[in-house]
């Protein structure tokens, strides 16, 4: 088994949304097959597992107040612009010392992924 | 004085239906009634001491001083639903009370000084209680280099502790399955005992007392791979420290200072979607409020009021006697009895047999007296 984790930051549609995978792979492509085009992560990063899971948890907690809200329901996706979440994901990374860093741009099944920002 | 010719105030609602007497008595001992949460209680027991300068009673002041120590080292004692997210936050208010001053002193000062930037989590206090507890009766030091050094591992191997926690509870899980072939139950010593194993694991050189060692022997084995197939951890690196809001958010700090007419909490419900749809479903369903079915209050002979076993519990002589404890008994906290009136005049008792029993039996003592 990889030690290797990704996080992920997808934005099919207007609004960013973030998650954990050890499959990166096999994620986009259920985004994809979910939502009935091919779906881009505009950002991945890859590093240490708990970390990856403390880094989602982070953002849960600091960007509470920014979830999308319809009428009560609160949804997976974020009220924010995509370079907000970024800038939110790397001032965690930065000052949490995360041992987490961004790999690849673009991202979908179809790319490969030993062409990214590291190789 | 004779104890039947006694009147209470009484709360009823006329009918012969017993089935609605059983289903009330459910209801005002627990079911459908919103109880007081541990962190309002605690706020009563704080504010008794910080606003109204109150000190009577020893467990208010215990409290209020524990809350004090916390304070001091920017943690704050906060309702589950309510600024969870903000750093130095904790719900447990039942785990709190638990640590004795130095204990809290150790924890949130530890909390405060490696992870100002995100809610106390509460297995600080379990690990910070157990730990301090078993240094102090092997009369050893609980070092400022070992607290530092588990830091260190916290942020480093794992980000914050409730990461630890989340990786703690699963490699338990793992061990238990794998030891006793079945889901177990988590116990909260595994915390310290697992994060001071992996110490060892990862070459710490600090004392640690064998006894906080040799318990769930090979559990940190089963610990993410992730975790063990690191040779060493960093040492612990400084997080930038922002203003808390919780400093002026904190409602402990003297109260909130705050009182609203009932306006204030209808404008709330209307604002919001889920009171809105219930109140759709209402309308929908046909409902008719029926004034008549509100209940009604009035003065009661405790000698007319009847106790139908079938419904209420058996008499609990031992809460009789501690409801009348010299150091909390006040005839002003009673409660009011509530009672189903039948068409034949009867009052019979859904709620409070324990009130009119002690209230009856105090008049017999002679205790309360013309």
């Amino acid at each position: 088994m990889t030690d290797t984790y990704y996080f992920y930051i997808v934005m099919p549609f207007d609004r960013p949304g973030f998650g954990i995978a050890q499959d990166i792979k096999d994620r986009s492509q259920k985004y994809s097959s979910h939502t009935g085009k091919l779906v881009n992560f505009p950002f991945i990063y890859a590093g240490h597992r708990p970390h990856a899971k403390a880094l989602e948890r982070a953002i849960k907690t600091v960007m509470a107040d920014k979830i999308w809200v319809v009428e009560d329901w609160r949804t997976e996706w974020l009220d924010v612009t995509l370079s907000e979440l970024k800038e939110t994901v790397d001032t965690l990374i930065s000052e949490r010392h995360f041992k987490l860093k961004c790999i690849m741009k673009d991202y979908n099944f179809t790319k490969d992924l030993s062409k990214s920002l590291d190789h | 004085m004779n104890w039947q010719d006694f009147e209470v105030p009484v709360l009823y609602i006329e009918t012969d239906n017993l089935a609605f007497a059983r289903r009330a008595f459910s209801i005002v001992n627990g079911k459908g009634k919103k109880k007081q949460t541990a962190y309002q209680k605690l706020r009563n027991e704080v504010n008794v001491v910080r606003i109204d300068g109150d000190t009577t009673d020893e467990d208010e002041v215990i409290t209020e001083r524990k809350v004090s120590i916390a304070e001091k080292h920017n943690c704050y004692p906060v309702e589950a639903f309510k600024y969870k997210n903000y750093p130095g936050t904790f719900s447990n208010i039942a785990t709190f009370k638990t640590l004795s001053d130095e204990e809290l002193e150790l924890a949130c000062g530890w909390h405060n000084k490696y992870f100002h930037f995100v809610p106390l989590h509460v297995s600080c206090f379990f690990m910070f209680r157990d730990i301090n507890r078993v240094f102090k009766s092997a009369k050893r030091p609980f070092t400022d280099k070992l607290q530092h050094d588990m830091a260190s591992m916290i942020q480093q191997l794992f980000g914050d502790l409730q990461q630890y926690q989340e990786s703690v509870t699963e490699a338990f899980r793992k061990w238990h399955r794998t030891k006793y072939e079945y889901d177990g139950a988590w116990n909260d010593e595994g915390y310290a005992v697992a994060l001071l194993q992996l110490y060892k694991h990862f070459g710490g050189t600090e004392y640690v007392p064998a006894s906080l060692l040799d318990r769930f022997d090979d559990l940190i084995s089963f610990f993410d791979p992730a975790i063990l197939n690191i040779k060493q951890f960093d040492d612990y690196e400084e997080v930038v420290r922002r203003p808390n809001p919780m400093k002026n958010l904190n409602e402990l700090k003297g109260g909130i200072g705050k009182t609203v007419t009932l306006l204030d909490r209808v404008e709330k419900l209307e604002d919001t979607a889920k009171w809105r749809k219930a109140v759709e479903r209402l309308k929908n369903e046909g409902f008719e409020f029926d004034l008549n079915r509100m209940p009604s209050v009035a003065q009661v002979k405790l000698g007319d009021i009847l106790i139908d076993e079938d419904i209420q519990r058996t008499l609990d002589e031992l809460h009789c006697s501690n409801i009348i404890n010299p150091k909390t008994f006040d005839p002003a906290l009673l409660q009011i009895l509530v009672c189903i009136k039948t068409s034949d005049g009867k009052f019979i008792s859904i709620d409070g047999q324990h009130t009119a029993s002690v209230i009856a039996g105090l008049i017999v003592a002679g205790i309360i007296h013309d």
